[in-house]
């Protein structure tokens, strides 16, 4: 039988999922990363995983990756070594100003130090040309120039370089006189040009995601190569896709030459994942809640699909690259607890990341963590991961007392409220989100995963009236299964900002078929899914706004019925989301988007054993949990989740423990297990 | 606050609460931003949004200083109800909680079994409110009246239901009215929308303990401020004085803003009443007692960088306000569209005071707010306003280089060339770092800009105001001042013209070119003292000339490669360590040098 395999590289562990096509539940398993050498741990993983389909008789019909290389490269400055960047005249400063914006708050400008630009000024050359607003050139490219700056940048040795030049998405054309320029008389050299990445006005942000571009290639590209002979071994015929942070996946080929893509891939599986375990339980609006050791990363599901959005950070650089999107706030198990000015008690965003850890794991963390107070209050048991782990209570207890003593709380009381202020932390991060898109926490379902997810969705859920919670049956490897579910996906964008009056729907439609016709060329090279779909998108605003909102449009010829659908649905978006809309007031056009699709193989359902509401015979014993409605600890019920089966019904207070994590079922909480092996926790009214 | 006593509250609770206001202001701010229209609110970000308590106290962390009381002046808290809305934009009937007309200020009370436990404040800087210039910020005004409408507090919403005449009377006095209604809304839906999550923080706890916990936000600063940043002052008495070079109406006239600290054990006492008369011109600052508090205060943050700073700062600082009629207390009806020059020099006045106090370890003086505007017709016939809020240098610290090309204010953003040449008819010839304009200094100030704008339609009207052109941004403890900012037409032509820092009404032709000079920041520290490798770099990244190397720090390099030379620079730096003899703690620039030269300027410091 083929089957798919997705491999997840994260920071501690690299996460496998095997999928076959019946409807039997998927193989897992994990090795350890290897960040110094990161081709390591994939090739261990995939020798691993195909020796073992060998000896059953499968093959590797599909090949999905998501790796976090490109995202730890720009994060720590581990890209390209000598980088170069080529700009209209007059602008050699355009990295060295950016934006003129001092982050934090007032009083920052003082403290700040602006860090350091990813192209000195020094290796930043200016060359003599000019397009204005409309594409027209004013002043001719000087390729004598051009050819004085390629030499210099290869006798300097800089061979990682980005062009850029004013009003490149209007005519691209000198860029592309740049970069043949290139080619001819510096081959080995990695070129990229603002207008091949992201045609899109904004030229500091366009600049530098040119940049980002040009100097991951080579660091994607060196990856490519030490994999490709373990890939080659295993997947001869099956096609091999990296995740990008769009939420799909894209050919190596596409991603060999834009790398930037998959510089913000990390959540997106997650949420891919956290989308698919919602529609296979029914729901298909979800806020999608991944607790890691230092993170919460959270997610909007609408209608299923996991939301776009065009503008994002990664460290300190902005993109306007679609990306999943994901809000991502600094409270995970990790994060510690400490006395802030005032004196105040604060949790995060500091974390004890895996080293030195929490306190519990004795591996030198003086902190108390959010992980120290679980164990106080019994939602941890003292072993994780099979008995890998041993947990510490009496070093947690100390920590929490310590930190307790300082406010006059006992160590219980500082527990609980280390907990309750990372809980509200999180709320509050969910809360956030919603602004931007106006929705109502009570109208989803919070499906919950990550090595803590399941330790505090019932709490985050009651706390923002959310009425159910999910936990897929493998929360510590989600992201690595949200490989399998991802479909191929490619983003085009062209700027025309105008009016959107009916007197411009003949430009837009030839606009659109434009766009859609160079995206089926484009796209036809990229895989050899033959099943493209595409969907247009407009991001429009009431004209002298500064933000877009982006509406879907219809196909096809767009005439006055099709106009008055879309202003319809921005009107009643900006309403939806910002609390007002104006409907009489002239809306502007300002980018055109297409995204093109291509499922791969369809999905088979995973189901399990269903048997009665009697959840006892997976119950593996009890332990003391505090409850502060009790005033004190209670002997609470624990299950084993490998052994429940669907149907099995579990009321709070119990725990639920499993390899990679565990459940806390609070008070009043009921749990349920679905026929695919989710537990569902259902609140109380 | 209730009583002064320090209630005990929950920590757990405290911090649920602090956390509920701090991300209930981040999403006010951003649901702002996304939908104003003003140019100075989503680019420029000159907007913020903020909470009281119900005894009008700021909860919220100060982003901007104002108050909640001009509601009190004219409503009485039982006439307050669930639903109203007030605005307002009155500089002299609020004492300064706004302090010029484009501020537009709209207030929604949170209202809980008949009592006003809380208000939700924001203010945006809108595009356009009357007056004799497009803009509203006019820069040779006389009286207020020249700079727009007046709105004292009126409530524009009453229990749910639009008071329409009001606001089509507000509407009717812009030149811009859909972009200030999308403004005015999109501050109301924000506020609301923030109304209703403090509301429902009071549901969830009762406004008792939310009380409890807004007065224990209160006590937290104040123990902040008594605890980690009074302890790092000297006690003492400090004086420093500042200057604003040009009124924009009087020939030769500068004034004095002069500060005096006394420091003592638990206080901070400033006392601003030895600053000059009011001008005549629009560089009058007007703000109560409790706004300057905060301002002070902010400048302290980076004494204790994680503080919360709110109305708690009221116990710990005493300021002392020049009588009526002071260019820091003027009286109705003087002009005030330019106040910005003068509370960014009462500040540097505040910084220099304090430098005295920590022994030089504060931040040379800097400039980052300069302003020009452009109006007239584009070559198709439609109307345009261009406006830019252009940065500066920062000035050099004890720690590290000043920041180049920065605004202070939180979140600000420079204009896209390819965002102006699409709605304006103008083209951008070029954005540089302005070469030499940082102080030199072992930390350097932060060079300004330098901005080329070509006009491309018939004519245009320029605007400018451009500060520290006759004070200089100064260095200190042997740092030099930075460059001052400059606005240039037609440079390096025949008919080359610098303009007056503060003017209105310049008229410019299709061709002509506007040079933007914004300044550098002072420098801290001898330059001598600057790590040679340091020049050497900053030569090749083409801010600091080849000879300034030299001149100011004493650092050679060779002609053509510019690399160092490092023996060649230790005999040049002796020698012009023996040249200059001993260096003041202050360097002003020139012009002010000038001026105490002349027996025409007095300086206390």
């Amino acid at each position: 039988m083929r089957v798919r395999v997705g491999i997840d590289t994260g920071g501690t562990f690299t996460d496998v999922v095997v999928l076959r096509d019946d409807s039997s539940a998927p193989v897992v398993l994990k090795v350890p990363s290897t960040p110094a050498h990161p081709a390591d741990a994939f090739i261990a993983a995939l020798s691993t995983v195909s020796q073992r389909l060998e000896q059953d008789g499968h093959r590797v019909g599909l090949l999905l990756h998501g790796t976090t290389l490109c995202t730890n490269a720009v994060l720590e400055g581990k890209t390209a070594e000598a980088i170069g960047l080529i700009v209209t005249e007059g602008f050699r400063d355009i990295l060295e100003i950016g934006r003129q914006t001092v982050p934090g708050g007032l009083g920052k400008v003082l403290l700040w130090v602006k860090p350091p630009r990813i192209v000195p000024s020094w290796l930043v050359r200016e060359v003599r040309e000019r397009m204005d607003v409309n594409g027209e050139c004013l002043t001719p490219l000087d390729v004598s120039q051009v050819r004085q700056i390629v030499a210099d940048y290869r006798r300097l040795g800089v061979s990682s370089i980005g062009i850029s030049l004013l009003h490149s998405y209007a005519n691209p054309a000198h860029e592309l006189m740049v970069m043949d320029v290139f080619r001819q008389e510096y081959p080995e050299s990695w070129v990229s040009a603002g207008s091949q990445i992201h045609p899109e006005f904004r030229e500091y942000e366009r600049t530098l995601l040119c940049l980002l571009n040009a100097s991951l290639m080579p660091v994607l590209s060196g990856y490519l190569q030490s994999i490709d002979v373990a890939v080659g071994e295993v997947t001869v015929t099956a096609p091999f896709f990296l995740m990008q942070s769009n939420g799909g996946v894209g050919s190596v080929k596409v991603l060999r030459e834009r790398p930037v893509l998959t510089v913000l891939s990390g959540p997106a599986a997650g949420v891919l994942a956290a989308a698919f375990t919602g529609r296979s339980a029914g729901y298909t609006n979800i806020i999608s809640f991944d607790v890691g050791g230092t993170s919460t990363d959270i997610g909007l599901i609408e209608g299923g699909r996991p939301r776009v959005i065009t503008h994002g950070q990664i460290g300190h650089y902005p993109t306007t690259l679609p990306m999943v999107d994901v809000t991502s706030i600094g409270a995970g198990g990790g994060s510690v607890a400490w006395v802030g000015p005032g004196p105040s008690l604060r949790v995060g965003p500091r974390s004890a990341g895996a080293d030195p850890g929490p306190v519990c794991y004795g591996k030198g963390g003086l902190a108390p963590t959010l992980t120290d107070a679980n164990l106080v209050l019994g939602r941890l048991p003292l072993q994780l991961a099979g008995g890998a782990v041993v947990l510490s209570l009496d070093r947690a207890w100390a920590a929490l007392e310590g930190i307790g003593k300082e406010f006059g709380l006992s160590t219980l009381q500082a527990a609980q409220g280390v907990v309750d202020i990372a809980v509200e932390n999180m709320a509050n991060g969910i809360r956030q989100v919603s602004v931007r898109r106006g929705f109502d926490p009570r109208d989803y379902a919070l499906v919950a995963f990550g090595g803590a997810g399941g330790l505090h969705a019932a709490e985050v859920a009651k706390l923002l009236g959310i009425p159910i919670a999910l936990i897929p049956p493998h929360p510590g490897v989600h992201s690595a299964l949200g490989l399998l579910v991802s479909e191929l996906r490619h983003e085009f964008v062209c700027t025309a900002r105008r009016r959107l009056h009916e007197s411009e729907l003949v430009d837009v439609t030839k606009m659109f078929t434009e766009l859609e016709q160079g995206a089926q060329a484009k796209v036809a090279g990229f895989a050899e899914a033959a099943d493209w779909t595409f969907e247009r998108g407009a991001d429009l605003r009431y004209r002298g706004q500064g933000y877009e909102l982006t509406v879907s449009v219809p196909g096809g010829l767009l005439e006055r019925a099709e106009l008055n659908t879309l202003l319809d649905g921005f009107h009643r978006r900006h309403q939806q989301i910002y609390g007002f809309s104006l409907p009489g007031e002239e809306v502007e056009l300002v980018n055109l988007r297409l995204t093109a699709f291509a499922p791969l193989q369809s999905l088979p359902v995973i189901e399990i054993k269903e048997e009665g509401t009697d959840a006892s015979a997976a119950q593996i014993g009890s332990r003391p949990l505090f409850l502060i409605e009790q005033g004190g600890f209670v002997d609470a019920p624990v299950y084993e989740r490998a052994r429940l089966e669907a149907r099995n019904v579990i009321q709070g207070p119990a725990m639920v423990e499993q390899v990679d994590t565990s459940i806390y079922i609070p008070t009043g909480v009921r749990g349920v297990v679905d026929r695919h092996g989710h537990l569902v926790l259902e609140m109380p009214d | 606050m209730r009583a002064d006593a320090e209630i005990a509250v929950d920590p757990v609770v405290l911090e649920i609460v602090e956390g509920t206001v701090n991300s209930t202001v981040a999403e006010i701010e951003l649901a702002i931003e996304r939908t104003s229209m003003s140019s100075m609110i989503r680019e420029q970000h000159d907007f913020r949004a903020a909470i009281y308590d119900g005894c009008r106290n700021a909860i919220s962390h100060v982003s901007f200083p104002s108050t909640i009381e001009p509601i009190f002046h004219r409503y009485r808290t039982q006439d307050i109800h669930d639903g109203d809305v007030f605005v307002y934009n009155d500089v002299y009937l609020t004492d300064g909680g706004i302090s010029h007309l484009p501020d537009l200020c709209v207030n929604v009370p949170v209202v809980l079994e008949e009592r006003v436990v809380a208000f939700v404040q924001s203010f945006g800087h809108v595009e356009d409110v009357g007056g004799i210039v497009p803009g509203s910020l006019p820069v040779a005004s006389r009286s207020i009246f020249e700079e727009g409408l007046m709105v004292p507090p009126v409530r524009v919403i009453s229990r749910d239901e639009p008071n329409t005449e009001v606001l089509d009377l507000i509407l009717r006095n812009s030149r811009y009215p859909t972009s200030l209604k999308v403004d005015i809304y999109a501050q109301i839906a924000a506020c609301r929308m923030g109304a209703r999550r403090l509301a429902g923080l009071f549901g969830r706890y009762g406004w008792k303990t939310i009380e409890a916990c807004f007065d224990a936000l209160l006590t937290r600063c104040k123990n902040t401020l008594r605890r980690e940043v009074l302890p790092k002052i000297s006690d003492g008495h400090y004086e420093f004085e500042d200057f604003v070079g040009f009124d924009g109406v009087t020939e030769g006239r500068h004034y004095r803003i002069h500060l005096a600290l006394t420091k003592s054990a638990d206080k901070l006492r400033i006392d601003l009443s030895r600053s000059d008369v009011q001008a005549a011109g629009p560089i009058n600052f007007l703000a109560s007692e409790k706004i300057y508090k905060k301002l002070f205060a902010a400048a302290l943050v980076p004494l204790a960088p994680d503080m919360l700073l709110n109305d708690g700062v009221g116990a710990v600082l005493d300021v002392t306000l020049p009588p009526p009629g002071s260019i820091l207390n003027p009286r109705f009806p003087a002009p005030v569209a330019q106040r910005t020059v003068t509370w960014l020099r009462m500040l540097d006045a505040f910084q220099g005071a304090l430098a005295q106090a920590l022994r030089g370890q504060v931040a040379a003086a800097m400039d980052t707010i300069t302003v020009y505007g452009m109006w007239g017709s584009t070559p198709s016939g439609s109307d345009f306003l261009l406006r830019e809020i252009i940065g500066g240098g920062t000035g050099g610290r004890a720690f590290a280089d000043g920041l180049d090309a920065v605004d202070m204010i939180p979140g600000s953003k420079n204009l896209p060339v390819e965002y102006v040449e699409d709605l304006y008819p103008v083209r951008v010839e070029r954005v540089a770092l302005r070469r030499d304009s940082g102080g030199a200094g072992k930390q350097r100030g932060g060079m300004g800009y330098e901005k080329d704008v070509r006009v491309l339609a018939p004519t245009a009207t320029l605007y400018v105001r451009a500060c520290r052109s006759f004070f200089w941004n100064w260095g200190v403890g042997g740092g030099r001042a930075g460059k001052p900012t400059q606005f240039v037409v037609n440079p390096g032509s025949a008919e080359e013209r610098v303009l007056p820092p503060l003017i209105q009404g310049v008229t410019l032709k299709a061709g002509d070119l506007l040079r933007v000079l914004t300044a550098g920041g002072g420098g801290w520290g001898d330059p001598l003292d600057r790590d040679p490798r340091l020049v050497e770099r900053d030569v090749a990244a083409g801010v600091v000339s080849v000879e300034a190397a030299e001149r100011e720090y004493g650092v050679c390099l060779t002609p053509e490669t510019l690399e160092l030379v490092p023996e060649m620079t230790e005999r040049t730096r002796a020698k012009l360590r023996v040249a200059r003899g001993a260096l003041p703690l202050v360097d002003r620039g020139p012009y002010a040098r000038e001026l105490v030269e002349q027996g025409r300027l007095h300086l206390s410091a």
